[in-house]
């Protein structure tokens, strides 16, 4: 099977990192649809009753209502859920942050970039790195980067 | 109470294929590193699409694009390399031009092509992999593992597995070891 | 054992002794008398016995006479003349013979005359009867015949003599013999008694001296040992006099072993020495003359110096006694003793100070003592103790009923029950309690105690603090605490704040000032725009920066719990990787020397030598090959000079250097302090955080920092950390 539209989901409750986000990843080469969520309840709302297994997820930690590290949490101890790759999306640099999001089961930590060209960059291997994880033989119990 | 399991994807690979070609009662011949299976008569649709469908269950896909399947065996070829003591030997690319009998330039096109990505990017990904693999899996040290996979330092090799995966090997271990004890916590 | 009476019955047996040969010598003399009076006798018996053979004989040979006058006389015989002759000139030899034995003996003289005169009659008449006889004549017979009466007269005369001698001479023998047993039976009898008195004298006296010899020897051997084994030295000497009889020195006769051990010679160097030769110390410190008149006065005295010997100093006291001409003197060794009082005295006097300064302290410290013996009820309270209750030391009878009412109300109950528990278990663990001193204040009293034994009896020993302040200050540190936990927490929130809340408009702007950077959109703007949002953007990054190193330097803190074994050396290598662009673009060369492992946190030791690293970087020198040195050392703590509270005994030292633009020494600590900045802001990029960053690192992991610097050379940052 090859994977001709990635399913994409993001949720982040500031709208400008949505807006830009959505840029990003409509700028890039790799195909795919995105679908937008103001926090982690709505997240988590649409994951409950998904018709399609998205192929990965971008989650904000600061969020109101549910916030990222919830919806993590939640997600991987679901057992419909727990295999879908995970990339924490934050302006969080704390070690701790990040730390914590890897030991509750993130795959990628990505610091939001303060330019867009590099956000570009940072969607792009992102999508890259989810492709080969889905595609190629590799271990997903060590799919952990930090970009 | 938990195990941790490691295994030889190839054995496991091979395993399924017998188990489920078997069930076909039509003599067969795995070739070429599993890519491919001759059957000595022609399969009628309706076996064809089962075994399709057993195959599934293990994620083993019937390949009808040629092109796809040389992707696939790039892939294979890179890990096969990653294990092969006398890789070291050659460039990635004489290694991948002789093994596969296509020019370099053609494979790295056709690998940019349909999976996003350089082969060289590949290579480094599993060579990452690899490590991380060993790390977790084995008692080896760093510079044992670095030596093992032809590294020039262990400073190279952490400096590479920090490069491509925004951690240090030791991080990276950390990390892995305290999600085994949230994952029994949460059991 | 009683010497004296040895000595005594020995002398009663010399007594006996001498009698004893007294006795024999006067028996020798009786004996020597009494054989000579036996010999006299024997002489006088044997020559008596001479004269009787003698005047047997002579009476045989006038029998003789007598018979051959009578036989010549009835035969007629001629030859009578002739045999009577014979018998004539025998008897006159006996005769001489006897008056030869009797010229001594006035008796047989006079016998002996009257035999000469009847001999010369008898001759007389036997000259008559052979004239007669041969006359033949008538009255021969007549005459004959008176011839023969008187011949027979003289014989009668004659044998009469001899019977009175012979009467006599028994009579004389009786005598003798009755002398001579009488001589003879007395002389064995005292003999006999005087020797077996004698032998019994001489066996008593031999067994008694035996006896007193064996006596001796062990009570010579009983006093060698109490010499040899005593801690005296005993030693007797003989005084030396002058002509005048003036004791000028004495001398060492007798010395006991112990003399090595108290002076360091031997004995055998000593015997026979002066006393002024082996130890003129004591001419000088009064022994000397302690010695003469314990002589001269017979007085026992003791005397006390001070000495130093070969084998050290000593402190002597000598008792000296006069025995037998002499001094006897007992030494022993009291420097023990005198040191022992030294001490004694000393440890007096420092229990005094330590009295006087447990007093004062407990009134600094608000402490009070007690004892209390559980048995007796017995109490004792320390004067402070009663000062702490508001009361002059001793104003009540230190007994727990009086104590009793001072006890806050509320607290009794629980005293009550600590002190069972103390009796009980004989440990009294630390409590707190309240009193209401004298004044009515109520006051904490914390207590705490032992128990001891105290000859044989169970004593409780304790101390009393009032802690009224302490608690007080408890009170205020804990709301204190209190505060700054609020203000952590604010902190904490603030620093969540900055990190998140205040970055994301930040980084927001900078978003889009990029998009307006993408082509299509910067193709539309003017020069003058770009400039300024290039601008903006510069601002924007400066400040991006600035938050980020405030938060990294916030974000430090002591969580010791997170330590971990660390390698420097991968630490290092790591940073070297990531800074490798930087690196090559400055063309520095970095020599790294073996560096430790420590404990602290991985990512703060990352940080804290990018910092450096970054740090020489920034500040190289651009004339030179830059530099950078990296070793690291063990010390101890006394080996280092730095001044800073030092928690463990060795430190690694770690000591970076580079040869960049270096700095002046008197901003040394400068260069650590927040926005702390020594050069232009344009002139170098930087947001003075990354230092001070590296100080709070060290500081967290209870090391130290410090830099020396000079303009044009480089700078060098010693690093202390824990080992």
């Amino acid at each position: 099977m090859t994977i001709n539209n990635l399913n994409v989901l993001l949720a982040d409750d500031d709208e400008d990192d949505r807006w830009l986000f959505e840029q990003a990843l409509s700028d890039i080469k790799i195909k795919s649809n995105l679908s937008l969520y103001k926090n982690g309840k709505e997240l988590m709302d649409y994951l409950k009753n998904m018709t399609r297994k998205p192929h990965l997820i971008f989650l904000d930690l600061n969020m109101p209502v549910k916030n990222g590290m919830e919806c993590l949490k939640e997600i991987r101890q679901d057992d419909n859920l727990k295999d879908i790759p995970i990339a924490i999306y934050s302006t969080s640099s704390s070690e701790k942050d990040i730390e914590n999001t890897f030991i509750n089961g993130a795959n990628i930590y990505i610091n939001k970039p303060n330019n867009f060209a590099a956000l570009k960059k940072v969607v792009e291997k992102v999508l890259q790195l989810n492709w080969q994880y889905q595609t190629s033989n590799l271990n997903k119990e060590n799919f952990l980067f930090r970009i | 109470m938990k195990i941790y399991v490691t295994f030889d994807f190839n054995i496991t690979r091979n395993a399924i294929l017998v188990e489920q070609l078997e069930k076909l009662g039509v003599q067969y011949s795995i070739n070429n590193g599993a890519r491919e299976i001759h059957f000595s008569e022609k399969l009628t649709e309706e076996d064809e699409l089962a075994l399709a469908a057993s195959l599934k269950k293990y994620g083993i896909k019937i390949i009808d694009d040629q092109k796809t399947e040389l992707v696939q065996r790039i892939k294979d070829t890179i890990t096969a390399m990653l294990k092969d003591d006398e890789a070291y030997l050659y460039k990635v690319s004489a290694y991948l031009a002789t093994k596969l009998d296509y020019s370099y330039a053609y494979l790295s096109n056709l690998f940019s092509e349909n999976t996003y990505t350089s082969i060289e990017n590949f290579v480094i990904l599993k060579k990452v992999d690899y490590v991380k693999e060993l790390i977790t899996t084995t008692d080896l040290t760093l510079t044992e593992i670095a030596y093992r996979l032809n590294y020039s330092s262990v400073a190279h090799l952490s400096g590479q597995f920090k490069k491509v995966t925004g951690l240090t090997p030791s991080a990276f271990l950390k990390i892995i070891e305290k999600r085994k004890t949230v994952d029994s916590n949460n059991l | 054992m009683d010497l004296r009476r040895i000595v005594s019955s020995t002398k009663s047996y010399k007594i006996a002794l001498a009698i004893a040969i007294a006795f024999l010598l006067m028996l020798s003399s009786i004996s020597y008398r009494q054989v000579n009076n036996l010999e006299k006798s024997a002489n006088l018996v044997s020559s008596s016995l001479m004269v009787s053979k003698e005047i047997n004989y002579l009476f045989s040979k006038f029998n003789l006479i007598e018979a051959s006058g009578y036989k010549s006389l009835v035969v007629n015989d001629s030859t009578f003349a002739n045999t009577y002759k014979d018998h004539k000139s025998e008897v006159e030899t006996s005769l001489l013979n006897l008056s030869k034995l009797t010229k001594d003996i006035p008796l047989q003289v006079q016998f002996l005359d009257t035999l000469n005169q009847l001999r010369d009659s008898l001759d007389m008449t036997f000259k008559n009867l052979i004239k007669y006889r041969d006359q033949q004549e008538g009255d021969v017979d007549e005459k004959l015949m008176r011839e023969v009466k008187k011949m027979d007269s003289i014989f009668q005369q004659l044998n009469n003599l001899k019977l009175s001698i012979s009467q006599r001479k028994e009579t004389l023998f009786k005598e003798l013999i009755i002398a001579y047993k009488t001589e003879t039976f007395f002389t064995p009898f005292i003999s006999l008694l005087l020797v077996i008195f004698s032998l019994i004298v001489f066996l008593l006296a031999f067994r008694n001296i035996n006896n007193a010899h064996k006596r001796l020897k062990s009570t010579q051997a009983f006093i060698d040992n109490i010499v040899t084994n005593t801690n005296y030295l005993t030693t007797y000497f003989k005084p030396i006099r002058d002509s005048n009889g003036k004791v000028i020195d004495f001398i060492f006769e007798y010395v006991s072993n112990k003399i090595e051990n108290f002076t360091g010679k031997s004995v055998k160097e000593i015997t026979g020495k002066k006393l002024s030769e082996s130890f003129p110390d004591t001419f000088t410190n009064g022994t000397f003359e302690m010695y003469v008149n314990c002589l001269e006065t017979g007085n026992s005295n003791d005397i006390t110096n001070h000495y130093s010997f070969e084998n050290g100093e000593k402190w002597l006291k000598s008792a000296a006694s006069e025995l037998e001409g002499g001094v006897n003197v007992n030494t022993i060794d009291i420097t023990y003793e005198k040191l022992r009082n030294k001490n004694l005295k000393k440890l007096n006097e420092n229990l005094f100070i330590k009295n006087t300064i447990l007093n004062n302290a407990e009134v600094v410290a608000k402490t009070g003592s007690f004892s209390w013996y559980p048995h007796t009820n017995v109490s004792d309270l320390s004067d402070n103790f009663y000062r702490l209750l508001g009361c002059r030391p001793g104003e009540f009878e230190a007994r727990f009923e009086n104590f009793k009412p001072f006890i806050h109300q509320d607290d009794l109950a629980n005293y009550k029950k600590a002190a069972a528990k103390v009796i009980k278990s004989g440990q009294l663990k630390e409590n707190t309690y309240r009193v209401i001193n004298k004044k009515g204040n109520t006051r904490h009293w914390r207590i705490a105690g032992v128990m001891i034994i105290e000859d044989g009896e169970e004593k409780m020993i304790g101390i009393i603090q009032d802690i009224t302040e302490s608690i007080k200050k408890d009170k205020q540190l804990k709301s204190r605490n209190r505060v700054l936990k609020r203000i952590n927490t604010e902190l904490e929130s603030f620093n969540r704040i900055v990190s998140h809340d205040l970055q994301e408009p930040l980084r927001k702007i900078q978003m889009f000032i990029s998009l307006l950077s993408e082509e299509a959109e910067a193709d539309r703007l003017s020069g003058k725009s770009l400039v300024y949002f290039g601008k903006i953007n510069d601002a924007a990054t400066r400040m991006q920066m600035l938050i980020k190193n405030l938060l990294s330097y916030s974000r430090i803190e002591s969580t010791e719990e997170n330590f971990e074994e660390i390698d420097l050396n991968e630490i290092l290598e790591e940073i070297e990787y990531n800074f490798s662009e930087s690196i090559k673009d400055a063309n520095i060369d970095i020599i790294k020397k073996k560096l430790p492992t420590i404990k602290g946190i991985n990512f703060q030791m990352v940080q804290l030598f990018s910092n450096l690293i970054s740090n020489s970087i920034k500040y190289r020198n651009i004339h030179n090959d830059s530099k950078i040195l990296i070793e690291a050392f063990k010390v101890s703590k006394n080996q280092i000079k730095a001044n800073f509270v030092k928690t463990s005994e060795n430190y690694h030292k770690i000591v970076f250097s580079d040869n960049g633009i270096g700095f002046n020494q008197q901003n040394a600590e400068k260069i650590f302090n927040i926005f702390e900045r020594l050069h232009l802001k344009t002139e170098y990029s930087g947001t003075g955080i990354g230092l001070s960053i590296c100080k709070k690192i060290i500081e967290n992991h209870h090391g130290f920092i410090h830099a020396k610097g000079e303009p044009e050379k480089g700078a060098i940052f010693y690093i202390y950390l824990p080992v």
